[in-house]
């Protein structure tokens, strides 16, 4: 009986201890379990106050932000009445981790009027009837708030044509900004030990890397000397120059995170639609326009061809009918060339391609230099990795192993712009990927004072003034076009990225195009590397070049020409052919 | 006797009229359960099999999404599809096999109070109880850390993580696999053998029966039903299998590792109104070949299956 018992008690213990280990922190609300919110939010919902209950996806963006926000909103709007008998507002964070598919599916019974989340397909959204149509703050100047533009003065282009409907409704405003990329540790770079920039005499007797910190570096992938990027690897070519550098130096050059393998293939895409240049890499997305960088063949020595309409350079006019063809982007196969290149045990660091995680490949990162252990030179990730590796306690935490002087305020990470495929094309501007697809929205059945309240925040959240502060906040941009000169706090590494936003084109990969609009997870750029190779066993599906060139050896240009065959022209007709165009 | 003929003596007689409102009950509650939870569940989406989105919203085209998806399915230019059925057979037929014939191990050497059977219980059946993704965690840390760590210090051998190791991936989620599912029938079919009466066992041992014999003629045939309901459910459940892949990976798994389930599932996930029809209509399809796979095999299992007198 007493083992039966001693039993049961285990069983239920480790239930218990199952269904507590299950439950995620991010659900935590501001002030709830006696809180020490650091902007001294309400802890509790005040019922003398109108309350504004908004839902935030707490990912690598974080909750700091929006906390900064409701602290101003909250004093700005002191003394308004929305509902009868209630003065002031509160604004009420429900974080969560749900996605912009399954929080349309349960929108209307949902209590939070305001949402922030990613994976958002506007198209879905402007369909579906469920989220309120933003016009109203989109549209008017917001000289309230002191300013010349608009919500929709601050988009781009593309922005607007893929967020505002020919109607001029706007049921989903764009939220924030990531951009996949290597990250650099200034510190280390600079480190007298180390030097790891290219000097501008490459016959200055170190292999062309700087001697001193003072000697004059090489003018980097802008090709203009006095700017961000100078002494940093101009070509892809420079940029293995530099990792075995690194290894002569005891640095192992680089991590990411092993377990989620879209991550080094979204850094893929990013460097592929680089090469591409925006007009080219929107192809991808829009399926209209003239593709110049189709490749026809690869010669013996990785020399291309290109197709064309007949004439040199004429390039070749893309639409839905032959989608397929943008297989054949040189972006792609530069990409391809790129990973088999650093694909190497010697590069990589333990995990990357293991089950490393994307915060423990942050956490490695960031303790490697200070641990006065092997060093790791850079980190491929999102722009959004220096919060969140904040978020997690893991600065704090190299405080208390290695001292002050590691705090997040007072190391130097950058945005390392993106290496060009040849000599060729050192100088072209750099064309970055935003590859979130982060939305903000209302809840379309909010109504009366509600409805008022939740227009004026969401409006409110995209001023400069709070554009700036979110920068502040998550190291990252909002989507939107805005500077951050003058403000304070502002780490270098966000600085980094903005440096290189302002320098760039940037591609947001979404379109109102139908053939985009029905199906856009399958136009994702993660989804560009979907091959099939066959090395003599028959044809083997890859996902991941990571996984596909490093575990099974497949080469880059095998990989390349797989793209074709996955993606062939019988296929495209049978997926796609309800949207081809009548020429 | 005509049908007529037949319900009007049923109706007159009381005590038939007894047996046929039982009946009804009894049969009632599966009857409502498929009707709500199959039909009522799945009747948009066998709808939308026979429609497509377009300029938002749904509209009539036929037999369309069919012939698009059997193309696809057949073409197969990604060899995703070619992968996903070679997997989920191979997955069904090894955790199948090898974790019914240790669950019936197992079950029966709880049957046989064997030593420490009650904590083989819990310990077998508390994956089942416990998040799968604790449980992933920790077998992805035991196999992918622990182990190249622990040969690393005590044997100075180098190996890498056995979930990464492209060699063993497969051979780590077919064993994660057979673990989980190892609870329920181990339980399912130790109940089953507790009720296998003491005066049977103890004749069958009178009359000279070891163990083996005991197991195999009079246990396994008085579990038989037992043992078909959780094959039977594993046939079922063939196509909907997703290897706890999506656990493990999320929608990130190796494309060479799929499960037909896994495909299904991660489509759905990110898919967008007007991919819906087609996600239904790979559904339907699947379901029309389960249906007499299931049912065919459940007749043989029934035929062919050890009697208990």
């Amino acid at each position: 009986m007493k083992k039966k018992l001693l039993t049961i008690v285990i069983a239920c213990l480790l239930a218990v201890m199952a269904v507590f280990s299950a439950c995620s922190p991010s659900t935590e609300k501001p002030g709830s379990g006696g809180s020490d919110d650091e902007f001294g939010l309400a802890t509790t919902i005040d019922p003398n106050r109108t309350t504004l209950f908004v839902s935030n996806f707490n990912g690598g963006f974080g909750e700091r932000w929006l906390k900064a926000a409701i602290k101003r909103f909250e004093e700005l709007h002191k003394n308004d009445v929305y509902e009868e008998g209630k003065t002031g507002v509160q604004v009420w964070i429900d974080n969560s981790k749900t996605g912009g598919k399954d929080t349309l599916a349960n929108i209307e019974n949902s209590r939070d009027a305001v949402f922030f989340t990613e994976y958002v397909y506007a198209s879905d959204y402007a369909d579906s009837g469920k989220v309120l149509d933003l016009s109203s703050i989109v549209n008017p100047v917001l000289s309230e708030y002191g300013e010349s533009r608009s919500i929709k003065g601050k988009m781009t282009k593309e922005q607007q044509d893929y967020f505002i409907q020919d109607n001029g409704a706007c049921y989903v405003l764009p939220h924030y900004q990531s951009f996949r990329g290597i990250v650099y540790d200034v510190d280390l770079f600079e480190d007298e030990n180390y030097l790891f920039y290219f000097s501008a005499n490459a016959n200055n007797g170190n292999d062309g890397f700087v001697m001193s910190k003072n000697e004059t570096r090489s003018k980097g992938p802008d090709g203009t000397g006095g700017t961000y990027d100078d002494g940093l690897p101009a070509t892809y070519d420079e940029f293995f120059r530099l990792c075995e550098y690194m290894l002569e130096k005891g640095v192992k050059p680089v991590i990411w995170s092993g377990s989620n393998q879209a991550y080094f293939t979204d850094f893929l895409a990013a460097l592929a639609l680089d090469h591409e240049g925006l007009s080219d890499a929107m192809l991808n997305f829009t399926f209209k326009g003239t593709a110049y960088n189709l490749v026809s063949s690869v010669g013996a020595n990785g020399e291309l061809s290109f197709m064309n309409d007949g004439a040199e350079g004429s390039g070749v006019a893309i639409t839905p009918n032959n989608g397929y063809l943008l297989a054949k982007q040189a972006g792609k196969y530069y990409s391809l060339q790129f990973a088999e290149r650093l694909l190497k045990k010697e590069y990589i660091a333990s995990g990357s391609m293991g089950t490393l995680s994307h915060t423990d490949a942050q956490k490695n990162y960031i303790n490697s230099y200070p641990s006065g252990g092997e060093a790791i030179g850079m980190l491929i990730e999102g722009s959004f990795w220096e919060n969140e590796c904040s978020d997690m306690g893991y600065f704090d935490a190299a405080v208390k192993s290695y001292g002050q002087e590691w705090s997040r305020a007072d190391r130097r990470f950058a945005m390392m712009p993106y290496p060009k495929a040849t000599a060729g094309q050192v100088g072209e501007k750099v064309t970055l990927t935003d590859s979130l697809m982060s939305g903000a929205f209302i809840r379309g059945n909010v109504e009366g004072y509600e409805k008022e309240l939740a227009l004026d925040f969401l409006q409110f959240l995209y001023t400069d003034e709070s554009l700036r502060e979110f920068t502040q906040y998550t190291g990252s941009p909002k989507a939107m076009n805005y500077d951050i000169d003058g403000v304070e706090g502002i780490s270098n590494f966000a600085r980094s990225v903005f440096d290189m936003k302002n320098r760039a084109d940037i591609v947001y990969p979404y379109s109102s195009e139908p053939i985009y609009a029905d199906q856009p997870a399958s136009f994702e750029p993660t989804s560009f590397y979907s091959t099939v190779v066959n090395k003599g066993a028959g044809d083997v599906p890859y996902t991941y070049p990571s996984r596909a060139i490093y575990d099974q050896g497949v080469t880059g240009l095998e990989y390349f020409n797989g793209l074709s065959v996955a993606m062939s022209k019988s296929s495209w007709d049978n997926a796609y052919g309800k949207y081809f165009i009548n020429n | 006797m005509t049908l007529s003929t037949r319900v009007k003596t049923l109706l007159h007689s009381k005590s038939e009229r007894k047996r046929l409102l039982f009946y009804a009950l009894v049969i009632a509650l599966p009857l409502a359960q498929v009707a709500i939870f199959y039909f009522g569940v799945n009747i948009n989406s066998i709808l939308l099999a026979f429609k497509e989105y377009e300029g938002g919203s749904y509209h009539w085209v036929g037999f369309d999404n069919f012939k698009r998806v059997l193309t696809e399915i057949f073409t197969d230019s990604t060899a995703e599809w070619r992968f996903a059925f070679k997997n989920t057979f191979v997955a069904w037929i090894v955790c199948t096999g090898i974790g019914m014939t240790l669950a019936l191990f197992f079950s029966y050497y709880i049957f046989k109070k064997g030593i420490g059977k009650n904590f083989f219980r819990v310990m077998l059946f508390m994956p089942s109880i416990i998040s799968s993704i604790v449980m992933v965690i920790l077998f992805t840390y035991f196999v992918d850390s622990f182990i190249p760590e622990f040969l690393m210090r005590y044997f100075d051998t180098e190996i890498r993580g056995l979930l990464s190791d492209p060699r063993t991936t497969m051979f780590m989620i077919y064993l994660y696999n057979i673990l989980m599912g190892f609870g329920t029938n181990v339980l399912l079919l130790s109940s089953a053998m507790s009720s296998v009466s003491d005066s049977t066992v103890e004749a069958a041992q009178l009359d000279g029966a070891n163990n083996l014999r005991l197991f195999w003629h009079v246990v396994l045939p008085q579990i038989f039903p037992t043992f078909v309901t959780i094959f039977i459910v594993s046939v079922a459940n063939l196509f909907a299998n997703q290897l706890n892949l999506y656990s493990f990976y999320g929608a990130y798994a190796e494309a060479r590792l799929g499960t037909v389930g896994y495909l299904l599932y991660k489509r759905t996930v990110s898919a967008a109104n007007a991919q819906y029809p087609e996600l239904a209509t790979i559904g339907l399809l699947l379901t029309i070949v389960i249906i007499p796979l299931t049912l065919g095999l459940r007749k043989f299992l029934e035929k062919v299956g050890p009697s208990d007198e």
